[in-house]
């Protein structure tokens, strides 16, 4: 087989030139919405918009419509936008300037390898910002123009950043390979700030994040509904493992505020998770309680802005000091964590009410949780593992070989690498890994984090989640790996969609199902089914008598 | 007939060249990425290209049933029935492999008048062409299948809870 050198220097090639130019400029944007359906998403409804006081705009629009209704004076207020953050962030004017295009990210993102679109190429999406920042905030871009990549700020810009804008999804593998450490993700953030300062905002992000304001969680479930929801589950609990056990809801005075995606006792397979945290949590008795009002991991706000992140955000430690707690455990969320590692001390006093988290158990003090008080629950199981606090049946695992996907923001904002692998190795006899380039820092995201996981985009889901697609697709081949694990809601919603498209037979679950399966409960009777409810590896015919 | 066997001994050529055309149906930009093959998981759609055409070819060639060849490129109909391509862009490019044998035979069909055997195998790549459509249509119902099934799940409790409902009634119906 030729290397693809060879490919390109073959004479008959050299000789075939075309000589036509472009037939567009990359500095022309002109995104045909109604073609290009499947491809974005919805605008965010006016009822959301103004729930959260933000810019409505003047009509009511899809993205497939000409008339956008933006302001009359929106071009001064994308530009004077721009320049606040400018002034504000020193990263941003860094990343403005300091990128060489030496393209080591260009082949990084899932969404460019996905679909060969250039603009998906991490340094042309943050070219379509660079592109307006040259012409307005330097002498060259001023003067020179498209000779030197700047450009005018039109409609159809706006256009095209809330194109691709909303086909990155965050996740930052490209910064891992960016030699100068440009964080992409903070490009989009930024770019995104400016376009819900027009009104232009996706609705899978602004009606979540109207949901979490109003009723703490995105799904908008209110305080009777999360607890009867918790409590059926308890109920379901019980039938499957034969254990009774109570669901602690707004317990004052208790040690631990467990704070959860909302979609785990909500939507499958989350749900299978959430009665592994039941499972734990009975089983070592710890003192705690969930919380009606601050009912969801997850912070939407950072697919927003800065100041919808601090909004709810301060919703967890309200809570936390109402119910007088010492300390936060938060479960399988991805997004979260980025905010509580990256941005939360950039935007309110460390929760001095609070205690530094040390295990109830273990009697380990979480020093590295000391600015946010707060714990991911890998890292507590892990540690309730480590020092043989709980018994453990792995072969109760038998019936599944899984495989392991490093959620975005886990992984990569909180290097939280090690503790599920560990957990996964005493939990499970089959674990394999996939392949040494798709995972830990150069996990393959999941292709609709980050606000993008709504249906009206499914095509370009599917193609940017076929990087991981493939490595599933071959660890299910060589190793017949049956189930994805991971630790990230979102990944739980919409990883079933790409292993149906790219790996079908193969499930998704949560860690701490798995650790719900293995875990052997004080009293229990033999267990005879998983938490799924199906039945155990050697326990097939007792199900089926 | 003497056609396969030339086609046999210029075998790698014309799937390079086939997947040439096919990668020329991508932007530019992603042309260069694109032919390379070598790492399956960083690049998979090069890869799945490459290996699959040449899959494709070696039972077209070893003259097996057309919806057997036409099998092997499942996937690569797969990804670009997601890609930004019309229907007819995205399973048009079976049709580039006419294309290819026609530039790398040229000049042994003429020599040898092997004009008969030639449209022999197109009429073999155009029942191709009508796999690829089918498996088309197939993953765009899935696609579609895909996306229900993402709500169901969505609501999962909530539907849970209604067959519990259900179920108590029937319950209490029967006795």
């Amino acid at each position: 087989m030729s290397s693809s050198a060879e490919v390109k220097f073959k004479p008959e090639e050299i000789a075939r030139i075309d000589y036509s130019p472009p037939s567009e400029h990359w500095t022309d944007p002109q995104i045909d919405f109604e073609a290009k359906r499947g491809n974005w998403c919805y605008s965010g409804v006016h009822k959301s918009l103004k729930y959260l006081d933000l810019p409505v705009p003047k009509t009511k629009f899809a993205p497939n419509d000409q008339d956008w209704g933006l302001p009359e004076n929106w071009k001064e207020i994308i530009l004077e936008g721009l320049r606040k953050r400018l002034d504000r962030f020193r990263s941003l004017k860094v990343f403005m300037d300091i990128c060489v295009r030496c393209g080591a990210c260009a082949d990084k993102c899932h969404f460019f390898i996905g679909s060969g679109d250039p603009k998906n190429m991490p340094v042309m999406r943050a070219e379509l910002l660079r592109s307006i920042y040259r012409k307005e905030y330097t002498t060259a871009g001023k003067i020179m123009g498209k000779m030197v990549g700047a450009r005018d700020l039109t409609i159809d810009v706006l256009k095209e950043w809330y194109y691709y804008f909303y086909q990155c999804t965050e996740c930052r593998r490209c910064s891992v390979f960016c030699p100068y450490g440009i964080d992409t993700a903070e490009i989009t953030m930024l770019v995104r700030e400016l376009l819900a300062e027009v009104g232009m905002s996706i609705d899978w992000i602004v009606t979540p994040v109207a949901n979490s304001f109003r009723t703490g969680n995105h799904l908008g479930i209110q305080p009777h509904g999360v607890k009867d929801s918790l409590e059926f589950a308890a109920d379901d609990f019980e039938e499957i493992t034969g254990i009774k056990i109570d669901v602690p809801i707004n317990k004052k005075g208790a040690e631990v505020l467990f704070i959860a995606p909302s979609a785990d006792y909500f939507a499958e397979p989350h749900y299978y998770t959430l009665l592994g945290y039941f499972a734990l949590f009975h089983e070592i008795g710890l003192d705690y309680t969930w919380s009606t009002y601050a009912s969801e991991g997850g912070n939407f706000g950072l697919f927003h802005s800065h100041d919808m992140i601090k909004r709810l955000n301060a919703k967890t430690y309200a809570e936390a000091k109402r119910l007088g707690v010492k300390w936060i455990l938060g479960g399988e969320c991805g997004h979260m964590w980025r905010v509580y590692h990256q941005y939360m001390s950039t935007m309110q006093d460390e929760p001095s009410f609070l205690e530094v988290p040390k295990s109830p158990i273990t009697g380990t003090v979480f020093d590295h949780a000391r600015a946010t008080k707060m714990v991911h629950l890998a890292e507590f199981t892990a540690d309730l593992i480590r020092h043989g606090k709980i018994k453990l049946d792995p072969s109760r695992n038998d019936h599944w070989t899984p495989t392991y996907h490093d959620s975005c923001n886990p992984a990569r904002a909180m290097g939280l690498l090690e503790e599920p692998r560990y957990i996964l190795q005493n939990v499970c006899n089959n674990f394999v890994e996939m392949p040494e380039n798709t995972i830990r820092e150069n996990t393959f995201c999941c292709g609709s984090g980050a606000g993008l996981g709504t249906d009206e985009n499914m095509e370009m889901r599917l193609r940017g989640g076929m990087p991981r697609g493939s490595a599933v697709r071959y660890v299910q081949e060589n190793n017949d790996a049956n189930i994805l694990l991971c630790m990230c809601a979102i990944d739980k919603a919409t990883l079933p969609a790409l292993c149906d498209f790219w790996a079908p037979g193969v499930e998704v679950g949560g860690v701490h199902e798995m650790v719900g399966n293995a875990l052997i409960m004080t009293g229990e009777p033999e267990r005879k089914t998983d938490l799924r409810g199906q039945p155990l590896k050697g326990k097939e015919e007792v199900e089926n008598e | 007939m003497q056609i396969y066997r030339l086609l046999e001994q210029k075998k790698a050529a014309i799937i390079e060249r086939w997947c040439d055309l096919v990668i020329d149906t991508y932007p530019a930009e992603a042309r260069d990425f694109f032919k390379q093959k070598k790492n399956r998981f960083s690049n998979p759609v090069g890869a799945q290209l490459h290996s699959q055409t040449a899959a494709c070819l070696d039972l077209f060639l070893a003259e097996a049933p057309d919806e057997e060849a036409a099998a092997c490129l499942k996937e690569v109909i797969q990804i670009r029935s997601v890609q930004e391509f019309s229907p007819a862009q995205a399973v048009g490019f079976v049709l580039y492999l006419k294309q290819a044998v026609r530039e790398l035979l040229a000049g042994e069909i003429r020599t040898h008048a092997l004009f008969i055997e030639l449209l022999t195998v197109e009429s073999r790549i155009d029942r191709l062409q009508l796999c690829a459509f089918d498996s088309y249509s197939r993953s765009r119902d899935k696609m579609h299948e895909i996306r229900t099934d993402e709500l169901r799940r969505r609501s999962f409790m909530a539907m849970k809870r209604m067959t519990l409902f259900e179920d108590s009634e029937d319950t209490q119906e029967d006795t």
